[in-house]
């Protein structure tokens, strides 16, 4: 008996350790499957997040555009806990929840606009996680009238000429871009243009651009060349010019001269021809690669034997041609040979050949030909210079009424007090040792308290005023004021024209309802951020500052806007830092007001707009509607205010300096040696187009006599210096800012803009 | 008579059941100590990998708030609301400000090497500290202490010759080009003309556990880091 037992136990000893091995190795086995899975779950659960984040991002922007397109009554109508949802109900991935709504009013450069706080929940079904998003937006009230991005070179709304040497200075040497509605011409030697866009006509000479683009005709003669590309949508006309490219849907005439910088041995080479119909004089062995033509193509001239001076030629009507001057010519028509035997290097090809040699190489056969793409008309939106646009941006707002100077301040701080309301100048002295002192006025305009003579606002002279005869058939401003003084430093609308011989040098942007002209030749105006806060100096001359080493020894007063405490903010009063002088507006001329009432409406609210618009008659009106709606009386007024665009001509005289920008509403005219440290912009919103035949229905700029932009003699425009604070000197009023949008409600285009985020 | 003999139980069969058995045990015993190292490393990189996912899941979700509602302008300095140190003896440090409804938060995130464990901390300011124009500074006197740590990792040797060390922290914050840019590309379009808002960027490098199969000199990191780039979308850098 325990023999058996014995042997049943050693069978079951080996059975059992292999068991045993078996099991630990399983449940080792288990252990590692549960780690790695728990491992797993760790990675999903990121995998995961990752998924919902990437919705919350996705709503974030999502719901920016939801807002942006929200009508304002609709915006209205938002409140705390509102919640969107879409169709997928419960499978909403997405769900916005409003948590706040702030009114934020406006500061400085910062528009009006409202702080909307979003939470947004975001889960991903299939990753089953979530992740909360709060999204602070700030959305923007549209306003009426559309803003366009900064500026890049001078522009003219306005037919334009240049005479004499006129040049343009741009940083890092890149050329300057001349834009024209309306025809150009430049006579004389004018340097540091890069390119030409006009939408009438356009004629150089002696001048060397890279582009040029007009809706009109282009002429090129007396060596003028355009380097790249030249485009006379309507017709292209160069006799002893040289263009690298010259398209037209017209006809082209082309008679090149050899241009200046060609090295010596080498042959001009003019890329591409494609036009209407065309006709080449060769000289100078100028290689042709690719002529291209609507109809007609007649080239000749002198060509070397054996240079084939025109490459590639098409035509869809008659080609008349030497072939031993050409590559390959095709014509859908006929080809007209003006030398019966010399024989193209590549093949000619036309259903009818007149005059030709018979060879393998000129087939008589419909070739096919590359389409000809017309060119599309272009069209300018002239800057909206209005200086009225500008008034709640002033420091200063002077105008006449009887024999008082009455003046409306803001945002000026003196050493004592704070200067907001109206203000009555009065002066002191004669002639040189005249003084201005603002003096308040109350409600009712009088003066009170009694003028303690503390607020210097300008010395040396100041100015005199007079009536302007023949204000309303000139579209000049019924007043003109005479500068010759020194001004408090700041912005200051002047409801008048000015006229400025010789005055002293003050920081300020100075703005005209009417014209502006500069006399003398000493003259020399100066915008506030090319001042800067403390002044400095530039090209030898010693300018003051806006908020420290002050024009004239007793002005005590300086704009807190720009002045703010120990910094400078140069984007203030809508970046009018920039501007020296600016002219013209709509308020004077053929002024209508019509008010009517109405019962109150629930969604009647108060606001003003106004929008400019040019009229069927080529008049430029300004209409401002103000509505409003009093709950006392349940009547909601409303008051439409048209007024016609005048003034905006702006001369400067001889030897003047300008340090900063002029916006011209306008026509500009410079005369000899000027120079302007900025840009300049002239509008033509004062005058009606004028017509092919050259009349001009009406002109209501303010000067007589200039009927078109000029630039004369020695006029240098150099944009290429950058004072500290006049970094961006093509940031101007009417122009985009940074951080604002071209429509100007917002950023990057849209009226809802996201400010700020972060994961709850 | 034959299966009484088939039933004899001698010394020697004992001994030759005894041999193959035991033959038979050695080879499984060798499978399992493979198996068993394999697991444990196995084991052990999973549960590194995952840490370190939700490591920089968690700093991306905490430094997206740098520079909340602080009310600054672009012209500010940018790096008022975000200071990142420079790495110094295996320390890399990042802080960073913003503010919840009335009350402004300063966080600081500390990735480090004690010995041979690499952790990453998070840690706020001592009370009363952060203020809107504190200026934020490293020094351990200003964070309170313990922080909450947020992963710590041990690396271990393939080689089974036990832990190893690199010499860089398990991550290190470096400071990439301004860029205009948002999470997950999630931006408004841009406008012609119309330069868009450009913010700061972090690029949190973490460590590719994988490393450790790599058979050379350990302390230096073969493999490199993975970057992870953060959008810090609330500081808004001025465009020159």
């Amino acid at each position: 008996m325990g023999v058996h037992s014995f042997r049943h136990q050693r069978g079951a000893a080996t059975v059992l350790m292999s068991i045993l091995v078996g099991f630990s190795i399983t449940a080792m086995g288990l252990a590692l499957m549960f780690n790695v899975q728990n491992a797993q779950d760790k990675q999903i659960t990121a995998q995961a997040q990752v998924n919902s984040q990437s919705i919350a991002w996705a709503g974030s922007e999502a719901f920016r555009q939801v807002l942006a397109a929200m009508p304002a009554e609709e915006l209205d109508k938002l409140v705390v806990g509102s919640e969107f949802t879409n169709a997928d109900g419960a499978n909403n991935k997405l769900r916005p929840r409003v948590v706040n709504i702030q009114k934020v009013a406006a500061s400085g450069a910062a528009k009006a606009h409202s702080e909307i706080t979003v939470d947004l929940v975001a889960a991903d079904p299939v990753a089953q996680a979530g992740t909360r998003l709060q999204v602070v937006y700030n959305v923007f009230e549209a306003i009426g009238r559309p803003k366009r991005p900064p500026l890049d070179g001078s522009m003219f709304y306005d037919n334009t000429k240049s005479e004499g040497d006129v040049e343009f200075k741009n940083p890092d040497g890149k050329g300057e871009a001349i834009t024209v509605k309306g025809n150009l011409e430049i006579m004389a030697k004018v340097s540091g243009i890069a390119s030409i866009k006009a939408t009438g006509n356009v004629v150089l000479r002696d001048n060397l651009v890279k582009e040029v683009k007009a809706n009109g005709k282009v002429t090129l003669g007396g060596s003028a060349q355009v380097t790249d590309l030249l485009i006379g949508r309507a017709e292209v006309d160069i006799n002893e010019g040289f263009a690298g490219t010259v398209k037209s849907n017209g006809y082209i005439y082309y008679k090149p001269s050899k241009p200046a910088n060609l090295a010596a041995n080498t042959r001009p080479v003019v890329k591409e021809v494609i036009g209407g119909s065309i006709k080449i004089d060769n000289q100078n062995n100028t290689n042709f690669e690719s002529v291209r033509s609507g109809t007609t193509a007649v080239l000749g001239g002198a060509c070397d034997t054996g240079a084939r001076c025109f490459s590639a030629v098409e035509a869809v009507a008659n080609v008349l041609v030497d072939l031993g001057q050409a590559g390959s010519v095709a014509s859908a028509t006929q080809i007209s040979c003006s030398n019966a035997s010399n024989l193209p290097s590549g093949l000619a090809a036309a259903p009818q050949l007149t005059n030709c040699p018979t060879n393998a190489s000129i087939k008589k056969e419909i070739p096919s030909l590359k389409p000809i793409v017309p060119i599309e008309e272009f069209d300018l939106d002239p800057l909206p210079i209005d200086v009225w646009e500008h008034e709640p941006d002033a420091n200063y707002v002077i105008r006449m009424e009887a024999a008082r100077t009455l003046v409306k301040v803001q945002n000026v701080v003196s050493s004592a007090a704070t200067l907001n309301g109206n203000f009555e100048l009065v002066f002191e002295g004669d002639n040189g040792a005249k003084k201005g002192y603002l003096c308040p006025l109350n409600d009712k305009l009088v003066q009170e308290p009694a003028c303690t003579k503390d607020y210097v606002f300008c010395s040396d002279g100041c100015w005199s005023a007079s009536d302007e005869a023949d204000w309303k058939t000139s579209g000049a401003a019924p007043k003109t004021f005479f500068l010759s003084g020194h001004l408090a430093p700041g912005v200051i609308l002047f409801d008048g024209n000015l006229n400025m011989k010789d005055t002293k040098l003050s920081p300020a942007a100075l703005l005209s309802s009417g014209y502006i002209v500069t006399e003398g030749n000493n003259t020399k105006t100066l915008a506030l951020n090319f001042a800067g806060p403390s002044g400095g100096s530039f090209a030898s001359v010693t300018l003051p500052g806006v908020c420290s080493n002050l024009a004239g020894d007793s002005i005590n007063l300086k704009p807190s806007n720009f002045c703010v405490g120990a910094e400078y903010d140069s984007t203030a009063a809508n970046n009018l830092g920039n501007v020296s002088l600016m002219a013209g507006g709509a308020a004077n001329l053929d002024k209508k007001i019509t008010t009517t009432t109405a019962a109150l409406k629930e969604t009647d609210k108060a606001e003003t707009t106004s929008q400019m618009k040019r009229g069927a008659d080529g008049k430029v009106v300004k209409t401002v509607t103000k509505i409003i709606p009093d709950p006392v009386s349940a009547i909601t007024t409303t008051e439409i205010t048209t007024s016609s665009y005048s003034g905006g001509n702006i001369r400067i005289a001889a030897k003047n300096v300008i340090f900063g920008s002029i916006l011209a509403g306008n026509l500009l005219r410079t005369e000899g040696e000027s120079v302007v440290y900025g840009y300049v912009v002239s509008s033509g919103l004062a005058k009606a187009p004028t017509a092919a035949n050259g009349t001009i229905a009406f002109n209501l700029g303010g000067i007589k006599g200039l009927e078109k932009n000029e630039l004369s003699a020695k006029t240098v425009v150099d944009h290429s210096v950058a004072p500290n604070k006049y970094y961006k000197g093509n940031i101007l009023p009417g122009t985009v800012a940074d951080g604002e949008s071209v429509d100007g409600t917002g950023s990057n285009g849209d009226k809802a803009k996201v400010v700020r985020a972060r994961y709850l | 008579m034959m299966w009484r003999q088939n039933c004899g139980a001698t010394m020697i069969s004992l001994l030759v059941g005894m041999v193959v058995s035991m033959l038979a045990i050695l080879a499984s015993l060798s499978m399992f100590h493979d198996l068993v190292r394999t697991s444990a490393e196995a084991k052990t990189d999973a549960r590194h990998e995952g840490d370190l996912s939700l490591a920089v899941l968690r700093l991306d979700q905490e430094l997206l708030a740098a520079g909340f509602d602080m009310g600054r302008t672009p012209t500010d300095n940018k790096n008022l609301d975000l200071l990142i140190a420079p790495e110094n003896a295996g320390v890399s440090q990042v802080a960073w400000r913003f503010k919840n409804g009335a009350q402004y938060i300063c966080k600081r995130a500390r990735s480090y090497r004690e010995g041979d464990r690499y952790n990453l901390e998070i840690t706020d300011t001592k009370p009363a500290l952060c203020t809107r124009d504190w200026p934020l500074a490293m020094d351990d006197t200003n964070w309170v202490a313990p922080a909450e740590q947020v992963a710590s990792i041990q690396l271990l040797s393939l080689a089974g010759d036990g832990k190893i060390t690199f010499n860089r922290p398990l991550i290190n914050f470096v400071a990439a080009a301004d860029a205009a840019c948002a999470p997950y590309g999630a931006a408004a379009p841009v406008v012609a003309g119309v330069d868009p808002p450009k913010h700061p960027v972090l690029t949190i490098n973490a460590f590719d556990v994988a490393a450790v199969y790599k058979p050379l000199d350990p302390k230096e990191d073969p493999l490199g880091p993975r970057p992870h780039s953060v959008c810090l979308v609330n500081i808004t850098v001025a465009v020159p």
